[in-house]
């Protein structure tokens, strides 16, 4: 069901790191650009001749700010629900928080994991081109799934019941459940 | 060295010789730069500054399976992260950046010298 198609943004200071991520999702068959910083970013999400399918982000750029970088792409109307797994080395609770303001679609901790990474990138994909076609049909509910209403209380409760190590297996399998009840 | 590279590409799951090799001479070519500044400017860095280097050499290595600087950059950036905002040259610190540097040198000699001897086989 995924199109062979797919292209992805890395946007990683690390030269090494981006040239790992390609080699992982290359062997998916996605097509995998590479972004360093803000400007560099800034190049592919306002140009129209390759769109972003999904974005990997680092948090922690030399310079610019990966929280930063994801608030540009959210304010890029082209990009506003585009996927987002950030990718990183830091596993602290309030940061996997202040992500989830950005609708990401996961939280990867690195060392990176080529199995878990290209699974998240897939299921990811995935998921957004059912929410595409969704919307397509006319089958789709808009108010039953903003994907900006996760509750933060039960986010922060279901994070301090279990171990920082653990950090992607809940992001992985509880978002979902983690999101208001209207 | 050698054992840790063959099940790097065993957990990558790449079959190309040539790609994993030039994802590590990537490797070799990005880290040898932060050696270098680390080793030429460390009495003139700032503790923050420092540590944002060995912080990214950390990372780096622990992706690509090079324990040994994994390991000494992780003990110099536990240090440099205890002592932000004070002056970054002491015995201590010092000494845990030859460490780096020694076990840098080492590690990197053996990626070296893997690839060298694997040039024409199958790796793994």
């Amino acid at each position: 069901m995924i199109s062979s198609n797919n292209t992805v943004l890395i946007v990683d200071d690390s030269v090494t790191i981006r040239h790992q991520v390609r080699l992982i999702l290359n062997k998916q068959d996605i097509t995998v650009l590479e972004a360093s910083d803000r400007n560099s970013l800034k190049h592919f999400i306002s140009s129209n001749q390759q769109p972003i399918d999904l974005f990997i982000m680092d948090l922690g750029l030399k310079v610019d700010s990966g929280m930063d970088l994801m608030q540009l792409i959210r304010l890029t109307d082209a990009y506003c629900d585009t996927p987002i797994i950030v990718l990183t080395g830091d596993s602290k609770r309030d940061t996997v928080l202040k992500c989830t303001r950005f609708n990401i679609s996961f939280y990867s901790v690195k060392p990176i994991n080529a199995s878990d990474l290209s699974m998240k990138v897939l299921t990811a994909l995935e998921a957004h081109t059912i929410k595409k076609r969704s919307k397509t049909t006319g089958l789709f509910d808009s108010n039953s799934s903003n994907d900006n209403d996760f509750d933060l209380n039960e986010l922060d409760s279901a994070l301090k019941k279990t171990h920082m190590s653990k950090i992607n297996k809940l992001i992985d399998g509880n978002m979902s459940k983690l999101k208001k009840n209207k | 060295m050698e054992e840790n590279i063959k099940l790097f590409i065993q957990d990558m799951g790449i079959d190309s010789p040539e790609d994993i090799k030039n994802l590590y001479f990537d490797y070799l070519q990005e880290t040898s730069v932060i050696i270098e500044q680390l080793a030429s400017n460390f009495s003139t860095l700032t503790c923050s500054e420092a540590e944002k280097l060995v912080h990214n050499l950390k990372g780096v290595s622990a992706n690509l399976y090079v324990q040994g600087v994994y390991q000494a950059a992780l003990q110099l950036d536990d240090y440099l992260k205890g002592h932000l905002g004070e002056s970054i040259m002491d015995a201590n610190s010092c000494l845990l950046l030859k460490n780096l540097v020694n076990t840098y040198e080492k590690e990197s000699k053996e990626i070296n010298s893997y690839f060298e001897s694997n040039l024409n086989s199958k790796i793994g």
